[in-house]
Order: structure tokens, then C-alpha cells, then sequence
């Protein structure tokens, strides 16, 4: 043993010495060291790290931000911008600069211009308004995030539905919010929220099982026995395969499933094999649909980009294969709550299909509060018919009705409804309506005859979502930095006569885009609830879903 | 142990009769220069792995007299950086109602220009010429904003990474970015682009050519979407 501990010991002695030999062996004279990298340059004019004081402004507030560097250049030559809208310098020093808070100013960061063109941005500040993040939904908005493998960006949530408890449920394409799912329960694609947007717990969601629906939810209507219909891209249900893009769940959020008889060749030994499970609404569209309407008799209205509809017809199936009854239907189908195919709605008996429906995409759709559907699109004609991106649909019998009519001269996005006000707002990427000038937003009534004392004013940019609230001012949206030639980044509240609300545009940055919103009054105001797939809502980050509040002053 | 005192003994006197001789085999390459003879178009026509398309981008927009003979520095971006941007929008295009593109004509010359012009700037300057940023503190290092060629404000700054725990003292990197004009101390709110080569130095300028593992030509795709909806 202590042998062995010599010769150990002995080691890091041999291997000095190799070093050394290494080391000494080589005289290099010519061995330098030079920087990779050569002085780098410094910013000539900087802001400071400290805080703008104050940092929560009103119009007309003096505002200090630190800075250096910029004393020594001619006053005249630069500019100061609050959140690109201009502010009048009052006094530069080599620490500060000082400015007043112009009107129309909103929240955001300030920035230096020089004639030049070169640019510096500072520090952020808080414009004072009527509009913020309402104060219950920003204390829980870390969790208040639609998420998909932890990425809010491909999240959209895609709509919100009320529900008389004053509870909301949101769907779409996400597959976590706010962690309630469980192993044996994911929530992914549906999710019931309270109204400060924050999820309920695991017990009161929807009852999803391991694998949920294998595709998007696109629409979530409630019947009046508190049941819901749910409309998307899917074909199964957890392990239930006969499902086919329209499911019921029933009101205790469970799947509305049957067990069909079907034929069994062997029912004394296999008797398990005389029926089959499948979805209670047994037919459904191929490939998906965007949205589902209810009739007066209860009936479900499809509206889509399908080309078949299809059910299985139990009594010739067996357990392991189906026998499907498809329908050639472009688009657009009605069924019974069962499932049964309505032949009456857009089916021409001659030809055993449905009529041509649209020659284009059909991207949106709403019913008005009388039965109609009005659809919107990239298409020039429907069912034969000239139908320039608009279309109004009988309920009856899935056939064009003149209740409502519009043009556009390009492709509709969205249409948007209030019920309350009896207005439609339409948006998308054309510049006349029924002929008349507008900015790719159209504020219609019922009749689809243009709502002239509405009239949505010019942006610099792209709308991408503009609705009336109950109180007739609007809320529009996109990816504008300017409306009407004022700096509102992305988002915007309107009075009724399209002019911006004062007091109302104080937000900074909004930045994606809005899919739906929904509204209810507060003492002192209103709360919005709004969803789509976007990132920022005044400066801060969300998750697709936020909560805001016009207060009455 | 005898052993390994005998293999001891022959490394030590390997490593001294090999460890002076400078062998002809081993030649100071010294520093690299990256010049280049020849004009920054020429630069980007000698690499055709990488820049075809960005060639034909830049003759189509009417950038060619700019980058064939003007004082510029380009940051370039690489052929896949525009495959990747067309895929984005051609799955999207015709839900919108509109064609997929097949080829760099179907989009208006002014289209690729206003966001060719991004990654062009006049005046040649190389990585020394631009100022630290740190994307954790901005308020410190924000890099500088530049004009680009056409007048879009564009953040260029030098990432100092940390080295063994030592701030500022690893690898630098060039790093050019599309701030948000809203947004510009949030730096999550940013379109950025690393450089992969940096000093590429061709006679009529600068360019620094652009990682292209995640980056999609024109900075901010969806505004690429937009204008090939609406604009083009």
C-alpha cells in the first residue's frame, strides 16, 4: 500500500518535469499578443438608465429624461418625439432634457431626430387615460396566456362565447392556459375563463380526456339547454373515432356521444360487438368547417370551404368498418341535432348535391338576429350567381336572399355583428363598398346599405379588426401606426361618428391581431375581453387575450 | 510502471527534437484581411451557393448601381433567408385571396426594394464602427440607430459575449435589427439578424453576411404578407 502511494506520488513530479522540458525547449522572441478586436466605437449622445420623472404623465406635464451628449449640438437641428408624436423642447442640459407632453400623446418611448435622420430612442413613459388593462386581469397576467408548447406566438384563440353565468368560453388553437390541464384532462383548443380572464379550475372545464379533439376549435356556439356546439378542424374525440368536425358537448361540459347499434355476425360470443359508439350529431364535413349557426327548428347550419358531408350509416357497419352516406356539398349544409342530412337547405334533388356555393374562399361569417347568415370571402359568385365577397344565405333553404346585400371591389376578412346596434362592420382588403370610397373597413346596417354616419377614417397601415360596442363607438385594429394622421400603434377606440374618442387613446403599442371580442358593463364603465393572436396590448407582453376597461372618466 | 517510465522518457525526447523546428508544413496564415477584389455586386455574384437570389432581388428592385458602385455597406442576407419568407407567405397567400408567388416578378420591384433597402446602408463601416449593444441592457448599450439606404431607422450594435464568466470579455458579434418604433427599449419586440461574417471587404464597401438559420428576409414577415396582400 505504501508502495503504490509512492509511485503515485511520484507522478505529478515526472510530469513537471516533462512540462518544463516542454516549456523551456522553445525561446520564441517573436511572440506577441494582438487584439482580435479593435477599440469599438461609442453611441456620441445616450439616455441615461434612470426613470424619466415623472413617469406617469398627462397632457401637458414636463417630463425630464436624462441624457449626455446632447449639449454640444445645435438646438434647432433634432427633434423630440413621445411616442412618435412630436413634443416641444423646453430646456437641454448636458444631464437632462426636458419636454411637455403634447396632446394626442400615448403611452411609449421617447425619441430624438435629427434633420440628418439619425435616431435615438429613450426610455418609456405612461400616458394617464380612460383606457387600461383592467386591474383584475393584469394581477394574474403571467398565467392569462393562451400557449402552444409554451409559445404564445402559434396560439390564437380564435373566439369568445359568454355564458349566462357570466363565465367565458374561449377557443382556438392552443393547447395550454393558464395549466389546468391534467394527464387524463387536457383543456387544449377550449377553455372556460371568469370574467377577469383568469381560467377556472380543473373540475369546471370541459372533460377532454388524454387526448381531447385531434384538431382546431373554430367555433363554440351555446343552445338554449346550455349544451354547446363545437365547430372545427377535428375527426376524433380522445378515443371515440366517428366524429367529424361538428360535436356536442352537453351542458356538464362532458362529450354527447351514443352507442349505435350495428351489425354483428357473431352476437352469442361477441356480444360487446353489437354497438358501436359514436358522436351524438352522427354527420359532419370533411376537412373541417369555420362555423356552425342554429335555425328556428333547432337545426345546425355549416359554413365552411368542404366539399362533402358525410354520416355513417350504423345499421350496414360493423364494428370495424363503417359505412359512410356522403353528400356532395360545397360549403355550406344544414342537419338536424342528430345529424341527419336537411335535404330542403341548399341541395339540388336532380343533380344529388348541394348547388355550386362560392367559386373562392369563404373566410367569415355571421347571422343576423333574425335568421340570415351573411358570408364573406375572396369569392365573385355564389351558387351561379354574381356574389362580389359578400352573400346573404336564406335559412330556410340555403339558396341566396336579397334581406341583405353588399359588394366589395377585394376579398372580405371579417365581418363583425352587433345585434344591439343592428350593425355590421366589414373588413378587408378593398377600397370601395357598393361602389362608394372607403378604407377596406365598411360600417353597414342590417341591410348591407353603407352606414354613412360611420365613417371609419384612413390608416397608414392594414385593418384587420373593427367592431361596434353596444354603446356605438367602435374599436378597430391592425397593423397601423397611424389613424386618421394620429400616432394610435395598432389600436384604436372611435367614436360613433368614426373620429377618435378623446380621452380614450392613451394605449402604446398593440401589436397582431384581434379575432373577437366581448363586452359587458362595469360601474364606471366598460370591460372588453379581447382575443386573437397577438403579443402586446399598451407596451406590455400578453398572451393573446387581454382584458381592458374605458372608464367614464 | 516501468513501462510507463520508458513511454515518459521517449515523449519527453520526442517533444524536444519536435517542439522547435518550424516544419514547412506549418505556415502563419496570419489575420485574415477579407478583402475582396472586386465590387460588393461582384461579391455576391462570386458566391452563388448563397446569393443567386439576393443577386436577382437586387437588379429587380434597382439596387444594382447602388451596390455595383456607391460607397455601401450590405448586410447580406442569404438565399434561404427568401425561400424561408416565400414558403411563410405562399401558405397564406390564397386564403387571402391571392396567387402564390413563383418567382421574384410576381412581386412589385418597389415591394422587394422598400425591404431590400433594410440591409443597405450608405457609407462603408465595418464591425469596430458600431457601437455595443446589450440586449439585457439596453438603457447601457443600445447600439445605435443607422438610416438605411431608402431611410428605414435600423438598430446596428456588437454583441460582447461573456467569456469564462467574464462579462464583455468573449466573441463579438454584429447583430442588425428592425426596432419597433413603439417599443424600441423592448427588445422582445425586435426583428434582429446575427452575422455570421462580418468585414467581408470588397472595393466599394462593406458586408457582413447574415446567419441564415432563423432569419427571414425583410426583418418582419407578416409586414411582407401584408404589403403582398394589400400593395402588390
Amino acid at each position: 500500500m505504501i508502495f503504490q502511494l509512492k509511485q503515485y506520488n511520484r507522478l505529478p513530479l515526472l510530469w513537471a518535469c516533462g512540462l518544463l522540458l516542454l516549456t523551456a525547449s522553445c525561446t520564441k522572441s517573436d511572440f506577441g499578443t494582438t487584439d482580435i478586436y479593435q477599440e469599438g466605437t461609442e453611441a456620441d449622445i445616450s439616455f441615461t438608465a434612470d426613470a424619466p420623472q415623472p413617469a406617469m404623465v398627462s397632457e401637458g406635464t414636463i417630463v425630464k429624461y436624462g441624457i449626455a451628449g446632447l449639449k454640444d449640438k445645435a438646438q434647432g437641428t433634432y427633434k423630440f418625439y413621445i411616442n412618435q408624436v412630436q413634443a416641444n423642447i423646453l430646456e437641454v442640459t448636458d444631464k437632462f432634457i426636458s419636454v411637455r407632453v403634447p396632446a394626442n400623446a400615448s403611452s411609449g418611448s421617447a425619441s430624438l431626430v435629427f434633420d440628418n435622420g439619425q435616431l435615438y430612442y429613450g426610455p418609456s413613459i405612461t400616458v394617464r387615460g380612460n383606457t387600461q388593462i383592467a386591474s383584475d386581469f393584469l394581477a394574474n397576467i403571467g398565467a392569462n396566456k393562451a400557449l402552444s408548447n409554451n409559445n404564445a406566438s402559434f396560439a390564437s384563440i380564435y373566439g369568445i362565447t359568454p355564458r349566462s353565468d357570466g363565465n367565458y368560453v374561449i377557443y382556438g388553437e392552443f393547447n395550454n392556459y393558464g395549466n389546468t390541464g391534467t394527464a387524463n384532462n387536457i383543456t387544449s383548443g377550449i377553455q372556460v375563463i371568469d370574467a377577469t380572464g383568469k381560467t377556472l379550475s380543473a373540475g369546471n372545464q370541459f372533460i377532454m380526456g388524454k387526448r381531447g379533439l385531434n384538431g382546431v376549435v373554430a367555433d363554440v356556439k351555446i343552445l338554449s339547454d346550455g349544451s354547446y356546439l363545437v365547430t372545427g378542424g377535428f375527426s376524433k374525440y380522445d378515443t371515440i373515432e366517428n366524429v367529424n368536425s361538428i360535436v356536442r358537448f352537453k351542458s356538464d361540459r362532458t362529450f354527447d356521444f351514443l352507442n349505435y347499434e350495428v351489425a354483428n355476425a357473431d352476437p352469442e360470443n361477441h356480444p360487446e360487438d353489437n354497438t358501436r359508439i359514436g358522436s351524438a350529431i352522427n354527420g359532419g364535413v370533411d376537412g373541417g368547417a369555420l362555423f356552425s349557426f342554429m335555425d328556428v327548428n333547432g337545426s345546425y347550419m355549416t359554413v365552411g370551404n368542404y366539399r362533402r358531408f358525410s354520416s355513417i350509416y350504423y345499421p350496414n357497419s360493423t364494428v370495424e368498418s363503417s359505412q359512410l352516406d356522403a353528400i356532395q356539398t360545397f360549403g355550406l349544409s344544414k342537419m338536424n341535432n342528430a345529424g341527419v342530412f336537411d335535404s330542403a337547405f341548399n341541395y339540388d334533388i336532380s343533380t344529388k348535391k348541394s348547388f355550386a356555393g362560392a367559386n373562392g374562399f369563404i373566410t367569415t361569417a355571421i347571422q343576423l338576429y333574425y335568421g340570415q347568415l351573411v358570408l364573406g370571402g375572396a369569392f365573385t359568385s355564389f351558387h351561379g350567381q354574381s356574389a362580389q365577397r359578400l352573400v346573404c344565405i336564406d335559412p330556410a333553404t340555403g339558396l341566396i336572399s336579397s334581406a341583405f346585400s353588399g359588394t366589395t371591389d377585394g376579398p372580405v376578412y371579417k365581418i363583425t355583428y352587433n345585434e344591439n346596434t343592428e350593425r355590421l362592420v366589414v373588413i378587408g382588403n378593398f377600397k370601395h363598398y357598393n361602389g362608394v370610397p372607403v378604407n377596406g373597413v365598411a360600417v353597414l346596417n342590417e341591410d348591407g346599405s353603407l352606414d354613412t354616419a360611420s365613417p371609419i377614417k384612413a390608416t397608414d397601415g392594414v385593418v384587420t379588426y373593427c367592431a361596434q360596442l353596444n354603446d356605438g363607438r367602435f374599436i378597430i385594429s391592425g397593423s397601423f401606426i397611424k389613424y386618421d394622421n394620429v400616432v394610435r400603434t395598432g389600436f384604436a377606440i372611435l367614436n360613433q361618428d368614426g373620429t377618435l374618442a378623446t380621452g380614450y387613446n392613451n394605449t402604446g403599442l398593440f401589436r397582431g391581431r384581434i379575432g373577437d371580442h366581448a363586452e359587458y358593463s362595469t360601474p364606471g364603465g366598460r370591460a372588453l375581453m379581447l382575443v386573437g393572436n397577438f403579443d402586446r396590448f399598451d407596451n406590455k407582453e400578453v398572451g393573446n387575450i387581454v382584458k381592458i376597461v374605458l372608464s367614464n372618466n | 510502471m516501468k513501462a510507463f517510465k520508458i513511454f515518459f522518457v521517449l515523449t519527453a525526447v520526442l517533444a524536444l527534437i519536435s517542439g522547435c523546428s518550424k516544419k514547412d508544413y506549418y505556415t502563419d496564415g496570419g489575420l485574415s484581411s477579407g478583402q475582396y477584389n472586386g465590387t460588393v455586386l461582384q461579391y455576391l455574384e462570386s458566391r452563388p451557393e448563397l446569393f443567386t437570389t439576393l443577386v436577382q432581388v437586387v437588379k429587380y428592385a434597382g439596387m444594382e448601381q447602388a451596390v455595383n458602385a456607391e460607397d455601401i455597406t450590405l448586410f447580406a442576407p442569404a438565399d434561404s433567408s427568401i425561400r424561408s419568407l416565400l414558403q411563410f407567405v405562399n401558405e397564406r397567400l390564397p386564403m387571402a385571396g391571392k396567387n402564390q408567388i413563383t418567382k421574384i416578378q410576381d412581386i412589385k420591384p418597389t415591394i422587394w426594394r422598400k425591404y431590400l433597402n433594410r440591409y443597405i446602408f450608405k457609407g462603408s463601416k465595418g464591425l469596430k464602427d458600431y457601437p455595443q449593444l446589450d440586449i439585457e441592457n439596453l438603457s447601457a448599450f443600445a447600439g445605435q440607430m443607422y438610416t438605411s439606404y431608402d431611410g428605414t431607422p435600423m438598430n446596428v450594435g456588437v454583441i460582447y459575449n461573456d467569456a469564462n464568466g467574464v462579462k464583455y470579455a468573449g466573441y463579438r458579434q454584429l447583430t442588425i435589427s428592425l426596432v419597433n418604433s413603439a417599443t424600441p427599449r423592448d427588445y422582445t419586440t425586435w426583428y434582429s439578424a446575427t452575422i455570421a461574417s462580418v468585414n467581408i471587404k470588397p472595393t466599394n464597401g462593406y458586408v457582413h453576411a447574415i446567419r441564415y438559420g432563423f432569419h427571414f428576409f425583410g426583418f418582419n414577415r407578416f409586414e411582407f404578407m401584408d404589403d403582398l396582400i394589400y400593395n402588390n
